[in-house]
């Protein structure tokens, strides 16, 4: 970046750290936002300077939400016996698409990983023993990925939430709706037809 | 330029990017490499499940010979260790633990059949549903006598004397066990019980070699883990992993209920972006 003014060089570079945003990339915005009107990049640093500032972990389950009670938790009409376990606040959202499920959630913001050194310690688990321990649930439903991390989070919630008298349940795994079945590997197919159900 | 074709152990992957990961395998033929899968992390993952931790692999990589980064084509799955590592919690933290000891344990590019047959044979007993806690002491005890790290059992480190009968004497000194005429030595020292676990284990199959008693298997745990720390010089990351999920576990089953009083006074967690 030796060749471009030092704003423009550092702008490039700050962009080229974003997920996804090589270095050609990081130059194609940086001259957009060079042409473009001064509000407009005004506004994008303004919402940006805004992300930090203005967002924060709900209270209650630890969704991203710019109060200190998410939408989602002060919403009257859900369900409070059911709470919906999840990795990550976009996983949430996932649940959401459904419009099925009309409870509660709680999201821990990773999953166990030996391999790199992501303990229980680092997880938001804690907040979820107190809310079962409240009182007034009765199903957790597990919904971390289907991965060995998944599972192992999933079995580590199990043990430390079955004592307490709760129904904990984990969420299917099978085979994608559309896709076809000539084309799903051995362990999807096998856990498919072990999570099989009556007609 | 053909691709480099192998039957490989996932040992680990990591993100790369927005939708692909970076690899490690552990190949029969070269030894650890490192390849990027590309869309792997995607919707059209053409990899599915074959990338979880100690699946057992087909793989076609491309690159030049000896190049730090593949790229990964093909991937076909010969034998999944998933169903195994989702049968419990044990078995899911003993699986990660296993990828990583033998992930550290291995060097890149230089094959070692001898390490691939004894993972593939440690993965195979945790199918079969052997403990997984021998199981862990059995890979740790193999891989650091492949590596040339496990005192011999029955020479006296420090003299040409056999070893007596008994409990085994380690001194740090000798980086052996000694005999009572080279001693005292520094510990620890292993009964004659675990002694002969230690036997069963190099004289035996994984699926074979049975539980060890809880004392035998913690101090073989603890001078494992010694010998293990000096060699790589770091802890591994699993192994704090593994400790915090035992207490974690332990805790909840020891502790009753809280009532209101006792939750309120229980240390708030954070409330900021992580």
């Amino acid at each position: 970046m030796a060749d471009y003014p030092a704003p423009l060089a550092r702008l490039v570079d700050e962009l080229r750290r974003l997920p996804g945003v090589g270095p050609k990339s990081a130059q194609r915005i940086a001259f957009h936002l060079l042409k473009a009107p001064k509000e407009e990049a005004e506004r994008l640093a303004e919402a940006v300077g805004q992300l930090q500032q203005a967002l924060r972990l709900c209270s209650v389950c630890n969704a991203v939400t710019d109060r200190e009670v998410c939408a989602t938790c002060s919403d009257a009409s859900r369900v409070d016996r059911v709470i919906c376990v999840v990795e990550e606040p976009h996983n949430l959202l996932a649940v959401e698409r459904t419009r099925d499920f009309k409870g509660r959630y709680h999201v821990l913001h990773g999953a166990l990983s030996p391999l790199q050194g992501i303990g229980p310690d680092e997880l938001k688990v804690q907040g979820l023993l107190d809310r079962v321990r409240g009182g007034g649930v009765e199903e957790v439903i597990l919904a971390t990925s289907p991965t060995v991390e998944g599972e192992a989070t999933a079995a580590y919630l199990a043990r430390l939430l079955k004592p307490l008298a709760v129904r904990v349940t984990r969420i299917a795994m099978g085979v994608p709706v559309g896709s076809d079945l000539e084309w799903a590997d051995e362990v999807t197919m096998a856990k498919a037809l072990e999570g099989r159900r009556e007609y | 330029m053909p691709p480099i074709s192998s039957d490989a152990l996932v040992l680990r992957s990591y993100k790369l990017g927005e939708t692909s990961k970076v690899v490690v395998l552990l190949t029969r033929e070269r030894g650890k490499v490192r390849a990027v899968a590309k869309g792997a992390r995607g919707r059209r993952n053409r990899y599915h499940s074959a990338l979880e931790p100690l699946s057992e692999v087909r793989v076609g990589l491309y690159g030049r010979q000896g190049a730090e980064l593949y790229r990964l084509g093909e991937c076909e799955l010969l034998r999944s260790a998933f169903p195994a590592g989702a049968r419990g919690l044990d078995e899911a933290m003993a699986l990660s633990y296993f990828a990583e000891l033998l992930d550290a344990f291995s060097l890149e590019g230089e094959a070692e059949d001898a390490v691939y047959r004894l993972a593939l044979a440690i993965v195979a007993a945790v199918e079969e549903g052997s403990p997984v806690t021998a199981l862990a002491r059995y890979l740790e005890a193999w891989l650091l006598r492949l590596n040339g790290l496990y005192p011999s059992l029955d020479r006296c480190a420090s003299c040409p004397r056999g070893l007596p009968a008994g409990s085994l004497e380690y001194h740090a000194g000798a980086h052996g066990f000694v005999c009572s005429e080279c001693g005292p030595a520094s510990g620890p020292a292993l009964t004659a019980g675990t002694g002969s676990y230690l036997r069963r284990i190099f004289g035996h199959a994984p699926s074979a070699v049975g539980a060890a008693g809880e004392d035998e298997s913690a101090s073989l745990e603890s001078f494992h883990r010694d010998l293990i720390r000096r060699h790589l010089e770091r802890d591994l990351r699993s192994h704090r992993v593994l400790r915090d999920v035992a207490r974690g576990v332990r805790g909840v089953q020891g502790t009753p209920q809280l009532d209101e009083r006792e939750r309120d006074s229980l240390p708030r967690e954070r409330k900021t972006l992580p």
